[in-house]
């Protein structure tokens, strides 16, 4: 059987500005379902601006956003994408499964938390999705990857379809536990925009790397196409990486 | 029954009001594109009975005369021709479109000596998608642009490729070049030319930079509706991407019938 692709979402003419100042302008960007998606771009060349937008936080100044192929508002739109940075969003004080479970925003009638209830819930998320992270830990005791991993499953939970990893370590993409993470969360239909000023970085896990330059989108390129073009051109100006030596390429079967 | 106040009343008038002359300003915008686009093909006016019938017989003189390359551009031609000048409505199948390209292509690669190279990547699901509809002309004049502008310096390898993939309800089409591509802010202008106002073709000016693009991203958003446009890509010596993304509607729809 010939399956179909499926856009998973689509934004156009997208344009952000403040003060009378273009921050972002006419910005194209697209993801079918199974894929990832890098967007790469220097230092202030508007990828956070762009994810903010994405997740809610900013209110764009003009463009249309399509959810599984549908236009949808922009409040609608960011109700299904999450946005983990590099500076944690959890609260350190508070346990793995509070930070999980209570935090969130439910229907329940009830003022109380039902905490033998919610350790159940995340000793069977742990297992489900093959992670071992003490839930009674406090999240400030957690190491940087732990704590991206449980704001990935946070994101699960809240039901994103769309996560954004702006800026994140490269050293937390090395780490087997978050690609494990992210292929189990891609066969649950959470699919992921990975931003990034690194073009290794991007990609160990992209499909399609978009190349922010200028507040504007000037090219996208597949990955596997990505070595037979010198990205300096982009720029004007020679761009010099310091490559680790662990950069590998993970190959997970498509979903 | 309602009662409205006087203020209410004008306010509801002058809501449809608006919407009925908005709707009359599509409609003749689109019969203004429709014609530009006609003028466009038909430049000096040429009677086409004259240019399909003249095509003929030289095709008809090469074959007697053993000269099969002579035909088959000549019948390429024709057939270019014949697709551009027709005025048999504007919207057409996809698989229309690709073929014209062919044509078109064939042409080039008659006059420049096979100096450019056409790929084109069909979806697997191609038998479904062929019959969608498409503006007339809505890719040749965006390869057509890539053969004047991306490679007047380009001798060799000049590739430009054409890749659909077919969504559930949508159809993408990239229509790439790896020629010379255009710097920031050629592009921020570039990009900003789609947006404005309908401008009045004039045939005496000079065709200008753009002007085919804009033509198309402005009939794409007629028919289809502002939120479907052509998104573009270019960068310095890594050549050019022009998107169009645009619903899947089946040639046989409620949609082509309501346009005829």
């Amino acid at each position: 059987m010939i399956s179909l692709n499926e856009e998973l979402y689509r934004i156009q003419n997208i344009s952000y500005k403040k003060e009378n100042t273009l921050l972002l302008s006419n910005i194209d960007l697209y993801q079918y379902k199974g894929e990832t998606v890098g967007l790469f771009g220097l230092h202030d060349s508007g990828k956070t601006l762009l994810s903010q937008i994405m997740c809610g936080e900013l209110n764009p100044s003009g463009g249309y956003f399509f959810y599984e192929e549908k236009p949808v508002s922009h409040s609608e739109f960011s109700r299904h994408v999450f946005m983990i940075q590099e500076q944690t969003s959890l609260i350190g004080s508070l346990s793995v499964m509070e930070n999980l479970f209570v935090l969130r925003k439910h229907r329940l009638n009830t003022i109380f938390v039902r905490k033998k209830a919610i350790l159940i819930e995340t000793i069977n998320l742990m297992n489900e999705l093959n992670l071992s992270i003490n839930p009674n830990e406090k999240v400030c005791n957690l190491s940087k990857l732990e704590q991206c991993l449980i704001e990935m499953l946070k994101a699960y939970i809240l039901g994103a379809k769309l996560v954004i990893l702006d800026n994140i370590p490269i050293t937390i993409f090395h780490d087997e536990r978050f690609s494990n993470l992210i292929y189990k969360l891609k066969t649950r239909n959470v699919f992921f925009l990975i931003t990034s000023c690194d073009i290794y970085q991007l990609q160990l896990f992209s499909d399609r790397i978009y190349i922010l330059s200028d507040n504007h989108i000037v090219k996208w390129i597949y990955n596997e196409r990505r070595n037979k073009i010198d990205i300096s051109k982009l720029f004007n100006q020679p761009i010099t990486y310091i490559e680790s030596p662990s950069v590998f390429l993970v190959k997970f079967p498509s979903v | 029954m309602k009662i409205l106040t006087n203020k209410k009343f004008y306010k509801i008038l002058d809501i449809h009001t608006k919407d009925a002359v908005k709707q009359m300003e599509r409609y003749y915008e689109n019969e203004i594109l429709k014609k530009q686009t006609e003028l466009l093909m038909l430049q000096n006016q040429i009677n086409p009975h004259f240019l399909y019938n003249a095509l003929e017989c030289i095709r008809a003189e090469a074959v007697m005369n053993d000269n099969p390359k002579i035909a088959d551009m000549t019948y390429t031609i024709s057939n270019f021709f014949r697709y551009s000048i027709s005025t048999k409505g504007d919207l057409v199948t996809l698989s229309d479109e690709i073929n014209v390209i062919h044509n078109y292509m064939k042409i080039q690669q008659y006059r420049f000596r096979d100096r450019f190279s056409l790929k084109v990547n069909l979806p697997d699901t191609w038998a479904n998608v062929k019959d969608s509809i498409i503006p007339k002309l809505t890719l040749q004049p965006i390869v057509e642009n890539s053969i004047v502008h991306a490679f007047n310096d380009v001798i060799e390898n000049a590739l430009i490729t054409i890749e659909i993939v077919h969504t559930k309800k949508h159809i993408n089409i990239r229509v790439s070049d790896n020629g010379k591509g255009m710097d920031n802010n050629k592009l921020q202008q570039l990009k900003y030319s789609l947006d404005q106002e309908p401008v009045i073709y004039e045939p005496s000016k000079k065709k200008g930079n753009g002007l085919a693009l804009w033509n198309v991203n402005r009939r794409l958003k007629l028919v289809f509706g502002d939120e479907y446009s052509l998104s573009i890509y270019s960068s310095p010596d890594l050549g050019t991407d022009v998107e169009i993304h645009i619903p899947y509607i089946s040639i046989n729809s409620d949609f082509t019938k309501k346009d005829d």
